[in-house]
């Protein structure tokens, strides 16, 4: 039976590996389009305004990109999947009011309150993965459900009033440098390079993408199905953690609401990077971009000084076009 | 292989009624707090004098649960409550400005046959209908701190926006000696509470021509887009006087990225609203001054016009509030609310 497993896995490991290195020029081509679509935003907005590709502002856009990459990094490891967390954003919310309280309410350590945030989102997802893998509720209803749950623990953790006033060491995490780059970039690329390296070279990062795009063929060649989504869950439930430590250290405080506004942007992230919300396609690099370009327009409206009223105008039009844009590159592939 | 998943949903049954329970106590706060309120009540009454024939109750729906400025009119509505024998039921959306879940609060409230509405519209005019309901069930209508654009309505008892920000920004135009150059942060577009507070600051520096308006960008009322814009827009003005952001949770979000980046010293905020860690900021000279909207007074004096009102007093259409600058000066007086804040 065993040894039955471990053949079929080989197989589907090998099968994964050729979806994925197949060199063929559309798939560069597509690639780079992407980051096409960037430089030419950022070539644009430069255009109108010198301030934009000064160093420290590049710097600053990457280190208000990182909680947004980072929670996106979440949902693309649930899309591979070809599912979906709607909870991701008050998990956010839940794991910040997690660290809030015990950098504030109690007298532990600071990394105390990064353990504490980082198992509640690990929590979070575990629950949602057993949700969809044992009692089989479509992910979208599982994770909604979830949302609520997450919501209402930080309201009755927190109460109503705010936590804020954080020790300087937990502070460093959001507004530190080492060897002059911002704490939350450095955050930002070991994840990624550990993620890009899971994703391609580990079992289990090679499931992810094989029960997304053939749950029956990869349960019968092995995988384990249910551990592999419960896996999945729970790491997106621990990044979004990670972005909601990065948030309550940048902002110096936790309100109750403040990872709603991140769960969309998560989910435009990783399509505008390429990753399929079909399941079994995409990855780390296409997320980051995805992120940074909503991130970018943001920055270069607000050096362009563009009228309020027109802000979430502008910000639509560029996601619809850079997805638009992915769209047709694939085609001619 | 059975036996595990029969495990693990027994497991998931446990982990979710724990949660579950955990999340109880929130739910069940409010009505708890107001049983002891009803319970006190009464023993108060008897001892002054007579008791009316019978007890109101109230209904009074919010614009957000678990919010600590809309706790404050809970606050201030429920101690007029107490003192007058009234039984208040507090509901508010569980989502923040969630217009449907409101109107389904206040359809709730007039099926329960309250005596009396104070309410705090999430929307001008999404409200009206679930206004003309309540018109239409004779249960009469108090609002507070947000106005409606339609519906009887006993009174409306609050700060006025305009009056209030252009207070604050003479007070900034003030301090800055009457020039310099000058951010300001917007609420979310499109509200009324935006539009209201960005027109009196406009206005206000629309008289002094020295002062020059480097930006004004909108931060959607939150801490964290706050803290965002600021950032960008301290990468666009190297030089930059004071920042005029329209409510308190922008304006500590520009503090962060003023302090993060060293330029809190050269930089006055200035903020809206009065909330306890921004008149800690106050306090701590990160921020110069805020305006206190008296939040448990808006409260307060909507649950009293509606008691006046069944009573059978004149109750005037609007009661206004009085907004308080607050500055260095007499953030003394705050000092009890700076220590509920730690």
């Amino acid at each position: 039976m065993n040894k039955k497993n471990n053949h079929a896995e080989a197989e589907v490991t090998e099968e994964v590996q050729l979806i994925h290195e197949k060199p063929s020029i559309g798939k560069v081509l597509s690639r780079f389009s992407r980051l096409g679509a960037l430089l030419i935003l950022c070539i644009g907005i430069s255009l109108l305004n010198q301030n934009f590709l000064k160093t420290t502002n590049l710097i600053n856009v990457f280190r208000q990109a990182a909680p947004q990459i980072i929670i996106s990094l979440g949902m693309t490891i649930v899309f591979l999947t070809g599912g979906i967390d709607l909870s991701l954003g008050s998990v956010v919310t839940l794991t910040s009011v997690v660290s809030g309280y015990v950098l504030t309410q109690t007298n532990l350590p600071w990394w105390c309150a990064i353990i504490a945030a980082v198992g509640a989102g690990a929590l979070s997802g575990f629950v949602t993965g057993q949700l969809i893998a044992i009692i089989k509720l479509p992910p979208a209803v599982a994770s909604y459900g979830m949302l609520w749950v997450g919501r209402g623990l930080a309201f009755a953790i927190m109460g109503a009033s705010p936590f804020f006033s954080f020790p300087d060491t937990f502070r460093y995490l959001g507004r530190g440098y080492f060897l002059g780059i911002p704490m939350p970039i450095w955050i930002v690329a070991i994840i990624a390079l550990i993620l890009g390296w899971f994703l391609k070279y580990t079992t289990l990062g090679r499931s992810l993408y094989a029960i997304g795009a053939n749950p029956h063929a990869a349960r019968a060649s092995g995988i384990k199905l249910s551990k592999t989504l419960v896996s999945a869950y729970i790491l997106s439930g621990m990044l979004a953690a990670i972005g909601g430590i990065i948030l309550a250290a940048r902002l110096n405080a936790v309100d109750q609401d403040m990872g709603a506004s991140f769960l969309l942007p998560a989910i435009a992230s990783p399509v505008m990077g390429g990753t399929s919300m079909a399941g079994g396609q995409g990855g780390v690099a296409g997320t980051i971009i995805g992120s940074l370009i909503m991130l970018v327009v943001t920055n270069g409206m607000n050096l362009l000084g563009i009228n309020s009223l027109w802000q979430q105008l502008v910000t639509g039009i560029v996601v619809v076009l850079s997805v638009w844009l992915d769209v047709i590159m694939r085609k001619r592939n | 292989m059975k036996k595990v998943r029969l495990l693990s949903i027994i497991a998931l049954v446990i982990a979710f009624s724990v949660l579950v329970s955990a999340c109880q106590p929130a739910a069940e706060a409010a009505p708890a707090e107001e049983a002891v309120a009803e319970e006190a009540a009464p023993a108060e009454e008897v001892a002054e004098e007579a008791a009316p024939a019978e007890a109101l109750t109230f209904g009074l729906v919010t614009k957000a649960l678990n919010n600590p400025f809309w706790e404050m009119v809970h606050e201030g509505s429920l101690e007029v409550a107490e003192a007058n024998n009234v039984e208040l039921l507090y509901l508010a959306p569980t989502k923040a400005n969630n217009l449907e879940e409101q109107t389904r609060l206040v359809d709730d409230l007039i099926a329960k046959k309250v005596d009396g509405i104070v309410l705090v519209p999430v929307d001008s005019t999404g409200i009206v209908p679930a206004i003309e309901r309540a018109n239409a069930a004779g249960i009469p209508v108090a609002l507070a701190n947000t106005n409606a654009g339609g519906g009887e309505v006993v009174t409306f008892s609050a700060v006025e926006n305009y009056d209030a920000m252009k207070m604050l920004a003479e007070y900034a135009v003030e301090t800055l000696g009457g020039k310099g150059k000058v951010i300001i942060l917007e609420g979310t577009a499109g509200a009324q509470t935006a539009i209201d507070r960005k027109a009196g600051v406009d206005d206000t520096l629309a008289n002094y021509p020295d002062v020059e308006v480097l930006a004004s960008q909108t931060a959607d009322f939150q801490r964290a887009q706050g803290l965002t814009v600021m950032e960008n827009l301290l990468q666009a003005y190297p030089e930059i006087d004071a920042v005029i952001a329209c409510n308190d949770e922008m304006a500590l979000g520009a503090v962060e990225a003023l302090d993060a980046a060293g330029r809190l010293a050269d930089t006055m905020v200035f903020g809206f609203d009065g909330n306890n860690d921004a008149l800690k900021a106050v306090s701590e000279d990160r921020m110069v001054a805020t305006c206190f909207q008296n939040p448990q007074m808006q409260g307060g004096d909507a649950v009293q016009a509606l008691i006046d009102y069944i009573a059978g007093k004149e109750v005037p259409a609007r009661i206004q509030t009085t907004a308080i600058l607050v500055t260095k000066d007499n953030i003394a007086d705050f000092a009890d609310k700076i220590a509920a804040a730690e």
